[in-house]
C-alpha cells in the first residue's frame, strides 16, 4: 500500500483545528474549512468517514483527517515511554503469591487513609471520649461521647455515632446522636443540625472540627436554626423553663410532644 | 424472535441483520489505516504491522467496569474496534428507565443483570468477540482479578467506585529505587464519565499520569441543604423532598431502612413531599424530581455517552497498540451550547496517598517499630516535619499517638519487630503527624532483602 501519510507535515503550517458551529451543527474546522461534524461521531469508523460523507466539499486530504483525530483526541505524548502491557514480572509475582496462598494486602480507600490521619491527631477535651466498636483497624465507624461540664446540659452523657465514607473528606461524615436529647438543634431521631456537617462542610475540616462543633452545640444551643421546633421556642421564650425541661429530660423524664 | 419485531421494540434492528453488516469485507479497513502505517504522531515503540490486529483480538484482555449508559457504548465500540477478549462487570439489573440509551437492552430484559445481557448482545452482533460478564460489585472481586487485564476501562457513575478501583490498580504499581515507576507493574486505566450534556475522558497511567486521587479535589462538593432549613423554612421543591427523605422517614417509619430502588419507598417520599410542599405553597414536586433529588440523578444524554465512550475506546486502542500518542491527559466535553472539547494536562500530586512512590528509608532487618520511629525522627529529610509520628500499614494501625484508647492498644507493637509487623517484607508505611499537612508515605527497605522482593536496588 502506498504510504501517503509519511511525508505530510501534519501540524506544521496548519492552523490548529477549531470546534465551531456551522449551519447549526457543531463542526471542526481547519483553516476555516469544516472537515468534520461532531454530532455523529460515535465510533472510530465514523470518525474516519464522517468528514467525507457528510461534508463532500471538505478538502480530501489525509492530512486533515488525521489532524482532526489529533485535535479531538489529543496529540501529545503520555510520557515518552511505551507501557509494557504484557508483563512477565507481574505474572511471576501473581503465580508466586497464589502459590503462597497469601492474598495481596487489601487496598485502603482514600477515605480510610485520611481518617487515619484525623484520628491520629485527635485532640480531645477532657469532657469528650472516643470508642471504636469495630476495633482499632476500623476507623470509619466510631462513637464520640460528650459529657458537658457547664451549661444547660452539664452532667449529661451524649453519644454520637460517626460514619465516614470511602471518599471522605470529599463528603462530610454522617453524624447521629444516639442519646435522646431535648435540644433545639437535635431532633428525636438523632439528626443533628450543625452547619459543618452539611452545607458548610469543607475538606480542610476534620473529625476534630466536628467534635468541637458538637461540644459547642451543648454550650450554646441555637434556637434560631431549630430541628426540634418546640425546644427552640421554649428556649427563646422562657430560658428558665427550658433549663428545667432539659434537666427533666436528662433525668429520664418525658418532655413535650415530638418534633412533628 | 420474529414476533418481537415491531411489537415492543419497533425501533430495533434484527440482530441477524446487524451480524451481516459487521462481517463485511473491509471491516478492518479503518483499523488497518492506523495499525499498518508508520507516521509522525504514532506512540513510542510503535511498529506497524498486521500482528497488532491479532494482538488486540487474541492477547489483549480488556475489562469494562459498568454496563450502563457508558458501558453499553464502550462494549460496542471496543468490540467493533477489534478487541476480542472483553470482560464486563456490573452489579445492577436492567430497569425500564435504562432502555432509552442503554441500547443493548430490550423490554424483555428488564430485571436481568446488565452485565449478562450486554455481553450476550455484543457477542450476538459482533462476530468473533468473546465477552465474559460478571454480575457483582467490584469490591467482591479479588485484586488478582483486576491484574489479569491489560487495560481497564471505567464507565462508572460514582466517585466511590472510581476511587476504589483507582486504589486497587495503583496498588499494583511498584517503583524503582530511583523513584521512577517500574514499567512492568503499570496497569493503564481509561476513565469516562458523563453528567447530562457534560462529559470527560481521561487516561490514568499509574506512576506516569495523575491518578484519580491526585485530582479528586477538583470535583465540586455535593449540594446539601442545612437540615434546619429543611425542617423550618423550606423554599424549594427539593427542600420538601429532602425533608421527607432525611427527617420524616425516620420519624414515620422508624426502624425501616430507606431503599431508593424500592418503588413503594420512593412513592411514599413523593407523596409526603407533595403534601409538605402544599403546606408551604411550593409548586413543582414531581415523582421524577423526587427520584432526581433522592438519588442525585442528572438526566443522562445518549450522545454524551457516545462521544465519551468513543474517546475512551480510541484511547484504549492507542494504549494497546501505540498507533498514536495517548491523550494528554484529561478531555472535557460540554455539549450544552454547541460543542466544546478541550484536552488539558493536570498534574500528579507528588505526595498522593495512592500513587506516589514514598520516601525510601533503608533499615536493618531486625529493628523494632520503636527503633524505626526513632530512625525517621533522626532522618534529616524529615527534620522539622515530624515530631510525634503515628504509623500505619495500609488499614492496620501499627502505632497511633492519639487518641489515648488507641495509643494504649497499639503501644505493645512498639517493641515488636517491624519486619514481623510488615508480614516479612518491605513496603509502604503511612506516617501521620500533626506537623504534616498530609500523610507521608515511607517506603521501607530492609537491608538484607533481595532486590526483587523489596523493590530496592
Amino acid at each position: 500500500m502506498e504510504d501517503s501519510t509519511k511525508n505530510l507535515p501534519y501540524l506544521v503550517g496548519t492552523e490548529q483545528p477549531k470546534v465551531v458551529v456551522v449551519n447549526s451543527f457543531p463542526a471542526i474546522t481547519i483553516n476555516s474549512t469544516p472537515v468534520a461534524f461532531l454530532s455523529y461521531v460515535t465510533t472510530l469508523r465514523d470518525l474516519l468517514t464522517v468528514p467525507f460523507e457528510i461534508f463532500p466539499r471538505a478538502v480530501r486530504d489525509e492530512r486533515y483527517r488525521l489532524t482532526t483525530l489529533t485535535c479531538l483526541f489529543g496529540g501529545l505524548p503520555c510520557g515518552l515511554i511505551m507501557i509494557k502491557l504484557f508483563s512477565v514480572k507481574q505474572k511471576q509475582k501473581e503465580a508466586a503469591e497464589s502459590a503462597n496462598g497469601r492474598a495481596p494486602v487489601k487496598k485502603q480507600s482514600p477515605g480510610e487513609l485520611r481518617v487515619q490521619k484525623d484520628i491520629s491527631e485527635l485532640n480531645l477535651a477532657k469532657t469528650t471520649s472516643i470508642s471504636f466498636p469495630n476495633g482499632k483497624d476500623n476507623l470509619l465507624n466510631f462513637e464520640i461521647t460528650i459529657r458537658p461540664d457547664e451549661g444547660y446540659y452539664q452532667g449529661g452523657t451524649f453519644v454520637f455515632t460517626f460514619q465516614i465514607s470511602q471518599v471522605y473528606p470529599h463528603e462530610a461524615p454522617k453524624v447521629k446522636c444516639k442519646t435522646k436529647v431535648y435540644h433545639p438543634n437535635i431532633d428525636l431521631e438523632g439528626n443533628v443540625c450543625l452547619n459543618i456537617l452539611r452545607e458548610d462542610w469543607n475538606p480542610v475540616l476534620s473529625v476534630n472540627s466536628i467534635i468541637y462543633g458538637l461540644q459547642y452545640l451543648f454550650l450554646d444551643p441555637n434556637p434560631d436554626d431549630p430541628l426540634n421546633h418546640e425546644a427552640a421556642e421554649v428556649l427563646r421564650e422562657n430560658p428558665r423553663q427550658f433549663e428545667n425541661s432539659v434537666r427533666r429530660s436528662m433525668a429520664g423524664g418525658y418532655v413535650g410532644g415530638s418534633s412533628e | 424472535m420474529m414476533k418481537r419485531k415491531g411489537e415492543d421494540e419497533p425501533w430495533a434492528l434484527e440482530p441477524e441483520a446487524m451480524a451481516e453488516t459487521v462481517d463485511l469485507e473491509g471491516r478492518w479497513r479503518d483499523l488497518d489505516r492506523l495499525l499498518l502505517r508508520p507516521g509522525y504522531i504514532v506512540g513510542p515503540g510503535f511498529e506497524p504491522g498486521i500482528e497488532l490486529r491479532d494482538m488486540i483480538k487474541d492477547d489483549c484482555r480488556v475489562l469494562v467496569i459498568g454496563a450502563g449508559g457508558l458501558g453499553c457504548e464502550l462494549l460496542k465500540d471496543l468490540a467493533l474496534t477489534g478487541f476480542g477478549n472483553i470482560e464486563v462487570i456490573d452489579m445492577d439489573t436492567i430497569d425500564v428507565s435504562n432502555l432509552n440509551r442503554q441500547f443493548l437492552f430490550r423490554m424483555r430484559d428488564v430485571g436481568q443483570p446488565k452485565a449478562k445481557i450486554a455481553a450476550e448482545r455484543v457477542m450476538e452482533r459482533v462476530k468473533g468477540v468473546n465477552v465474559v460478564p460478571h454480575y457483582c460489585r467490584i469490591e467482591d472481586k479479588d485484586p488478582f482479578f483486576f491484574r489479569g487485564f491489560q487495560i481497564i476501562v471505567l464507565g462508572l457513575d460514582s466517585l466511590e467506585a472510581r476511587s476504589y478501583i483507582n486504589a486497587v490498580v495503583c496498588g499494583f504499581l511498584e517503583y524503582e529505587s530511583d523513584g521512577s515507576p517500574d514499567l512492568t507493574t503499570i496497569k493503564p486505566m481509561v476513565d469516562g464519565g458523563t453528567e447530562g450534556f457534560k462529559g470527560h475522558a481521561r487516561v490514568i497511567i499509574p506512576g506516569l499520569t495523575p491518578c484519580f486521587q491526585c485530582s479528586m479535589w477538583l470535583f465540586p462538593p455535593q449540594v446539601t441543604f442545612p437540615l434546619c432549613t429543611l425542617a423550618e423554612t423550606p423554599r424549594s421543591p427539593a427542600h420538601c423532598i429532602e425533608y421527607v427523605h432525611l427527617i420524616q422517614w425516620g420519624q414515620d417509619r422508624p426502624g425501616e431502612t430507606f431503599d431508593a430502588d424500592n418503588t413503594e419507598h420512593m412513592k411514599w417520599i413523593f407523596e409526603q413531599a407533595a403534601r409538605r410542599a402544599e403546606q408551604y405553597n411550593i409548586n413543582g414536586v414531581t415523582y421524577i424530581l423526587t427520584q432526581g433529588v433522592v438519588k442525585n440523578i442528572i438526566p443522562a444524554i445518549a450522545s454524551t455517552n457516545a462521544i465519551v465512550a468513543a474517546t475512551c475506546a480510541l484511547e484504549t486502542l492507542k494504549i494497546a497498540t501505540m498507533c498514536s500518542k495517548g491523550m494528554d491527559v484529561f478531555m472535557q466535553y460540554t455539549g450544552t451550547d454547541g460543542v466544546y472539547m478541550r484536552t488539558f494536562q493536570n498534574e500528579k500530586d507528588p505526595n498522593c496517598v495512592v500513587c506516589s512512590p514514598g520516601v525510601p528509608v533503608e533499615v536493618e532487618p531486625d529493628i523494632t517499630l520503636k527503633q524505626f520511629i526513632d530512625t525517621i525522627l533522626k532522618d534529616s529529610r524529615f527534620e522539622n516535619k515530624i515530631s510525634m509520628p503515628s504509623v500505619s500499614l495500609q488499614g492496620e494501625n501499627l502505632y497511633m499517638q492519639a487518641p489515648p484508647v488507641l495509643e494504649e492498644e497499639t503501644r505493645p507493637n512498639l517493641e515488636k519487630a517491624l519486619r514481623t509487623l510488615m508480614n516479612g517484607e518491605g513496603g509502604i508505611l503511612n506516617i501521620n503527624d500533626r506537623k504534616l499537612k498530609g500523610t507521608l508515605r515511607v517506603q521501607v527497605i530492609f537491608k538484607d532483602v533481595d532486590m526483587d522482593a523489596g523493590g530496592c536496588g
